[in-house]
């Protein structure tokens, strides 16, 4: 089982603060939600921790991870960033081939593993289409088929569900909770506070730039972060034995 | 696969029908036998020393454009990037235009192309450096035009204070390019720069392809980006600099064949880079042909004829993109 942790990390961007000593953690086994609102520093805490913006303090089971080898990293590590512009309009086969990359392995293995992650992702059908073709929503699938045919312990992911449908966004959803299940470390940056709540094993909220708590989501996510964050209130309920949270109003500041 | 064994045989047949063209009447027949070194020795001479070398420049330089401009395009993202536009082709005629306004090549022979590589380098650098984050086409186009006018401007300076008429004519060639005379040793300074630079270009298919979904995704699968603008670069300068010290500036190769292939391809990056060359080298050997084919008072430079087919082309495809966006 991986894990990855990140200890009190700050990082500037452009001599602006982004991060203020964060600390992270996330296991296999779990699927861990960041959740904040827009420029609370999400992304770039997920980008820390894929090792693409250098920072100090991330560690991939117990190894400081600027140790290591880009390409041994790309094979524990799969990313999917928040938008993706295709410079080429490449059949979606390919672009979900290029996660095979970082591995040497046979083509058969590697045709066998693009298929399975098309069929996970819902895109088997969309296998021949360009990916400049596609529907925002259908993109966003193809762009994490690509990032699960990396077959990496760890997932980070920015935003899967932003451009989706209700029905696809319950589906990729269960897809990462199914990766989880099976072992993997899955953190996921998202928006989407009642699908947060309902699907993540834990939660860190950011706010400006600093850990504004991290746990539970039941537990974090109370009527008081909940104002003092994202300026809401939220209408609570129950279903099937479980709390839902649904955001109902802006607080007027 | 069956792309570059096609264009394989289309590169064999235009070099074939390029050996044929000349004063000299030669059947297919007569050329493979003068090839062999058999048969008429005045054939021979004809066709090993005088059409053979001007041919195989023909094909190496071609390749070198073709291979430059899908490897570049690939690199900034960006079907636009061409070595002629961005001005890596003017910027090596710069250089070898000072090797020769200050005669260096009398003390040493490769002096010309070395200087345009170091030219091609250096303005394939700082443009990578300008625009090759973004992949944004204005500036990519801006930056290049900026890059090729100073590399022009400053040719032209040369040719102003060209200190004898002589000098000057053999400039004015860096600027129109031209297979016209070549001899095996023209060859032999060029080949080896440019094959180290396909070397280089040949080895970056794989992280091409990733950065077709961007730079961070690229990253995330283990491309080291430095590294990888530093091959392109350093692979454009070596081809198109030495490919240009030969010939001069022979312009919008690198634009066309990548383009009409890249369907062809399925848009592969990595897929593209074989064929580009081949294609090159058919187009750069087809284009000589016309030139020596078209009846003029004095031969056609080949620069001119490419930029004449290229120019429209790359008007058309601004227009293309224009309509996409």
């Amino acid at each position: 089982m991986s894990r990855l942790e990140l200890s009190s990390c700050s990082v500037r961007l452009s001599d602006r603060p982004v991060l203020h000593d964060v600390d992270f953690h996330v296991a296999g086994g779990e699927l861990v939600g960041v959740l904040g609102p827009n420029g609370a520093g999400k992304s770039t805490l997920i980008k820390v921790l894929a090792g693409l913006l250098p920072a100090p303090g991330v560690r991939l089971d117990g190894h400081k991870l600027e140790t290591v080898r880009p390409a041994e990293r790309a094979r524990l590590l799969a990313y999917m960033p928040q938008s993706a512009a295709s410079a080429w309009p490449m059949p979606c086969r390919e672009v979900v081939a290029l996660g095979r990359m970082p591995h040497r392995r046979s083509p058969a293995q590697d045709r066998r593993i693009v298929g399975e992650a098309m069929d996970e992702a819902d895109i088997a059908h969309l296998a021949s289409r360009p990916l400049t073709a596609l529907s925002g929503g259908e993109r966003a699938r193809v762009l994490l088929a690509r990032a699960l045919a990396v077959r990496a312990p760890v997932l980070l992911a920015d935003e899967p569900v932003a451009h989706l449908d209700s029905a696809h966004q319950l589906q990729v959803l269960g897809l990462l909770r199914a990766r989880a299940d099976k072992g993997d470390a899955v953190v996921v940056v998202m928006h989407d506070l009642s699908l947060a709540s309902r699907h993540c094993d834990r939660v860190t909220v950011l706010d400006g730039g600093r850990v504004a708590a991290s746990g539970i989501p039941d537990e974090v996510l109370d009527d008081a972060l909940l104002e003092s964050v994202f300026g809401i209130r939220a209408a609570r309920g129950e279903c099937g034995g479980r709390p839902f949270l649904l955001p109902w109003e802006r607080i007027s500041p | 696969m069956r792309i570059s064994g096609a264009l394989l045989t289309l590169t064999a047949l235009a070099a074939l029908g390029s050996l044929a063209i000349g004063p000299a009447d030669l059947g297919p027949g007569a050329i493979m036998a003068a090839l062999a070194g058999q048969g008429d020795p005045r054939m021979v001479v004809i066709v090993q020393d005088i059409r053979l070398p001007r041919v195989a420049l023909g094909l190496i330089v071609g390749a070198a454009l073709g291979l430059s401009g899908a490897a570049l395009q690939g690199l900034l993202r960006n079907p636009l990037a061409e070595p002629g536009i961005i001005g890596t082709s003017s910027a090596a005629g710069l250089g070898a235009v000072i090797a020769l306004y200050f005669g260096w090549s009398s003390v040493f022979p490769a002096a010309v192309p070395v200087a345009a590589m170091i030219a091609a380098a250096i303005a394939t650098l700082s443009l990578v450096v300008v625009a090759g984050r973004e992949g944004d086409t204005l500036t990519l186009i801006l930056a290049g035009i900026a890059v090729s006018s100073l590399a022009v401007a400053l040719t032209s300076l040369a040719m102003n204070l060209s200190p004898n008429p002589f000098a000057l004519s053999e400039m004015v060639l860096w600027l129109l390019g031209s297979l016209q005379d070549r001899s095996l040793d023209d060859i032999a300074l060029a080949a080896p720069f440019v094959a180290a630079g396909a070397a280089l270009l040949l080895s970056t298919g794989r992280s091409l392809d990733a950065l077709t979904l961007g730079e961070e995704t690229a990253a995330s699968l283990g491309v080291r980006l430095a590294r990888l603008r530093l091959i392109v670069v350093a692979g454009t300068a070596l081809a198109v600099g030495a490919a240009v010290a030969a010939t001069g500036t022979i312009g919008f190769v690198g634009l066309v064949v990548p383009h009409l292939l890249r369907p062809l391809v399925r848009h592969r990056p990595s897929a593209l880079l074989i064929p580009s060359a081949l294609g090159g080298a058919v187009l750069v050997t087809a284009a000589d042909m016309v030139v020596r084919l078209v009846p003029s008072t004095s031969e056609l430079m080949l620069g001119v004829v490419t930029s004449l087919v290229g120019a429209p082309f790359f008007l058309f495809l601004i227009f293309r993109m224009r309509r996409a966006a």
